[in-house]
């Protein structure tokens, strides 16, 4: 993101990226629940499932580039998914054999609300200290 | 006019909703006669509605894509319902919501693994798992969407891998031939192109896992060559090491072709020959050539092969020199005679026929004279290379012979197969100097790679001349696309429906090159089947007889016959040890099983036979068949009925070995 000399306040109005994250988080922890407490039909319970797995928690990716012109949308959105596919996949195996992360009922599901809870918190605590570092100059 | 206008537009809706609803009419016949006949397999393919059912539905389909003048929405409609049934045909298809065919079973029993182990345990299985959980990703993948969907790992084990590949493999498609050939029209119909090769199989495997990493990783080089973001690289590395932890075979294509490209990058580096080989324009483009990444990649697979899948790696490489040596030698019979014959051109077109024997190599190296090597050595091994490709060409013939085509199919597969080389001869000879360096690479180790694979299709081991069109499609399809497009804008034939026909004809040929169908072609004949598609020979009750042999004997060893023993093998955790030969070597990779462990399994620790053709085959190592006496049929489970009424197969315990 480009910032302005002239206007230093417009930085943190125009970056909204950690309040979006937050509430895509807060979102995709709902769909989790809601597969998994309300019934639903099969269709809907796949399609909340893939948008979990290809979005979830690779959406900070898509706030660090959405500012790259270069890369067009539809690209963009592969970007994220792939990527969140390579996390989701490399975080269960690396995380089951070195920590004490089972692979039992349930725990996938937990598995990518921890991890997407994590990811999100690290994302907002750059992104503060990005924003301090900007205003201390 | 207005009329006509609108009757153009309605027209290619009306083409897509009929092809869908003869597919959903011809689909519901199918299931409803599996289900009627569940007790009576294998089900006679004459009871199944006609084949002709599911061509008209795809042809409907495809119809409006294939014809450039319908406008561009309406055409990606077509193509997305074209890749949904093509893609879903595996879980669409199953008419009894289970997995069938090696590959798919086995993925059900590695996901079971990893949630009964709670946890990636390599080299834990049994049969086919054992050489596959050794790559976790695809079915780390399953669990994981079974675990968030709540949906069933024996449901999730087939619908995952279609939905992430309709989701993942047209969009990567899509965005790499667009990078390479810079027009979205192209790359549409690069997409459709992509999906007429004959090997793209669509049951869970975790070559068809792989691939789309595969193809993610060669776009991620091409955005680096062209725009080195960091982004781009941190991805290629990652889909990188994603296709090494997803399947050997394709790690290691993957790590050669990136090898062949990056050949041409560290020429530039070093300021070395350019252009030489084939006149590349913008070669400074492999300025940016990623070669920290390729490192990386190298050493993960290093590691990879070192502690985890080393015996998958010594099966594919062991031998594969000296296959490749026998290929371009020629055979030798009788050293005295060759030497007259070296000096007698007339006779010798009549004695160099190419064989298999493994002594020849020896004898051609020790030719004493040396004014015979230095004058023919060259024309000796084209003679060989000639005669090898002609086995090869006869090899792939007789395979047609095997699969059982009909007159008409034959025909089909032998007309897109000149249309495919007609349409790449005429693209390469257009645009090769014209196109940018990566595609020429890619076309020039493609073309590198079709060779090799025809001239070792003999080798039963190394017979990957099918398998190998889902790869070398990224190479050929750009030129494919250019092709088309130029004979549109000349109006080839001067005839409109030519193209669209031929586009047609190149679909329906890819699909019914394959061997058995392997969920493109759908259902096919007893005679037909392969050990991938062996959905006329599962019931509800062979699952079930498979959860019968997991709890009694888990992880045991049986002997299972023809396409039973997958079945068993995967659903009920046992070590299933198949009688013939052939199918021994293709199950069973390299030293895991020698010949003497294989013998005393076979014959002395088994513990349960699993026949449709008891006692005609099955002798011990004294060759004396098994005797009522010896054996024990377990009837007295009643839900075992059901098996036993199918005269398909039985389950026998084995009480003594017979002397």
């Amino acid at each position: 993101m480009k910032i302005t000399q002239e206007n230093p306040n417009r930085y943190i109005f125009r970056d909204l990226s950690s309040i979006s994250a937050t509430i895509f988080m807060i979102v995709f922890i709902l769909l989790i629940l809601s597969i998994k407490i309300i019934f639903l039909p099969t269709f809907l319970r796949i399609f909340f499932t893939m948008i979990i797995f290809l979005f979830c928690p690779g959406f900070i990716i898509y706030n660090m580039i959405s500012s790259i012109k270069e890369i067009s949308l539809l690209e963009k959105i592969f970007l994220v998914s792939i990527s969140n596919f390579f996390i989701l996949i490399f975080g269960t195996l690396i995380f089951n054999r070195l920590f004490l992360f089972k692979i039992e009922k349930n725990m996938g599901a937990l598995f990518i609300i921890i991890f997407g809870l994590v990811v999100l918190f690290i994302f907002i605590i750059y992104k503060l200290l990005k924003n301090l570092k900007y205003h201390a100059q | 006019m207005k009329i006509s206008r609108k009757l153009n537009e309605i027209l290619p809706y009306l083409s897509i909703i009929l092809g869908i609803l003869i597919y959903w009419y011809w689909l519901l016949q199918i299931k409803k006669i599996y289900w009627v006949n569940f007790a009576d397999l294998p089900v006679k393919i004459g009871l199944l509605p006609p084949q002709i059912l599911y061509w008209i539905a795809i042809v409907l389909i495809a119809s409006p894509f294939v014809i450039f003048s319908v406008k561009i929405h309406l055409r990606i409609i077509s193509l997305l319902v074209l890749l949904f049934l093509t893609l879903f045909s595996f879980p669409l298809l199953s008419p009894y919501g289970l997995p069938y065919g090696r590959d798919s079973e086995y993925v059900y029993q590695s996901t079971q693994i990893l949630l009964e182990n709670k946890g990636w345990i390599p080299f834990s299985g049994t049969g086919h798992s054992k050489i596959y959980n050794n790559y976790p990703a695809l079915y780390t993948y399953i669990w994981l969407f079974s675990d968030i969907s709540n949906i069933s790992i024996l449901e999730s084990s087939m619908w995952a891998f279609s939905i992430i590949r309709f989701l993942l493999l047209p969009l990567i498609l899509y965005l790499f031939f667009k990078e390479v050939l810079e027009t979205e029209n192209r790359a549409l119909l690069g997409v459709f192109l992509y999906f007429t090769s004959p090997s793209l199989t669509n049951h869970p495997h975790h070559e068809g896992f792989a691939i789309i990493f595969f193809i993610a990783t060669l776009y991620f080089l091409v955005k680096i060559l062209k725009n080195n973001l960091p982004i781009y690289k941190a991805l290629f590395i990652l889909s990188g090491i994603m296709v090494v932890i997803s399947h050997h075979f394709t790690s290691y294509l993957l790590l050669t072709w990136l090898a062949f490209i990056s050949l041409f990058g560290f020429l530039y580096a070093n300021k070395f020959i350019l252009g030489i080989l084939t006149n590349m324009k913008n070669i400074s483009s492999h300025k940016n050539f990623p070669f920290n990444g390729f490192i990386i990649l190298v050493f993960v697979m290093g590691l990879w092969i070192a502690f985890i899948s080393r015996a998958e790696f010594a099966y594919y490489f062991s031998g594969l020199d000296e296959a490749f040596a026998k290929s371009i030698n020629p055979k030798v019979k009788d050293f005295t005679a060759l030497n007259e014959e070296i000096i007698s051109p007339k006779i010798l077109n009549q004695t160099t026929a190419f064989n298999n024997d493994e002594e020849n190599i020896t004898e051609i190296v020790s030719i004493p004279s040396p004014i015979v090597q230095k004058t023919k050595f060259l024309g000796l091994k084209l003679e060989a290379i000639k005669e090898n490709m002609q086995a090869s060409f006869d090899k792939l013939l007789t395979l047609l012979d095997v699969g059982n085509f009909k007159a008409i199919e034959i025909f089909i597969i032998i007309l897109s197969a000149l249309i495919f080389i007609f349409l790449l001869i005429y693209g390469i000879t257009s645009y090769f100097k014209l196109s940018p360096p990566v595609m020429q690479l890619n076309l020039i180790f493609c073309l590198i790679l079709i060779f090799i694979s025809f001239l070792v299709v003999t080798y039963s081991k190394y017979f990957i001349f099918k398998r190998f069109f889902e790869f070398v499609y990224i190479g050929f399809v750009p030129f494919l696309v250019l092709a088309i497009e130029k004979l549109y804008q000349k109006n080839f034939l001067k005839l409109k429906p030519v193209l669209p026909l031929l586009l047609l004809i190149l679909l329906i040929g890819g699909n019914l090159m394959l061997v058995g169908g392997q969920q493109r072609y759908y259902y096919v004949s007893e005679d037909k089947i392969t050990l991938d598609n062996t959905l006329p020979l599962i019931t509800p009750s062979s699952y079930q007889s498979s959860l019968w042999v997991k709890t009694r004997f888990y992880q045991n060893d049986s002997v299972g016959e023809t396409y039973v023993f997958d079945t068993i093998g995967a659903f009920g955790f046992s070590e299933v040890h198949i009688h013939e030969p052939a199918l021994i070597s293709g199950l069973f990779a390299t030293n895991r099983l020698t010949e003497r462990t294989l013998l005393r399994l076979k014959y002395d620790k088994i513990e349960i036979i699993i026949t449709d053709k008891y006692m005609t085959k099955y002798r011990t190592n004294r060759r004396k068949a098994y005797s009522n006496s010896n054996i024990q049929k377990f009837n007295y489970e009643s839900w075992l009925d059901n098996i036993y009424s199918t005269e398909t197969f039985d389950i026998y315990r084995i009480n003594e070995i017979p002397v």
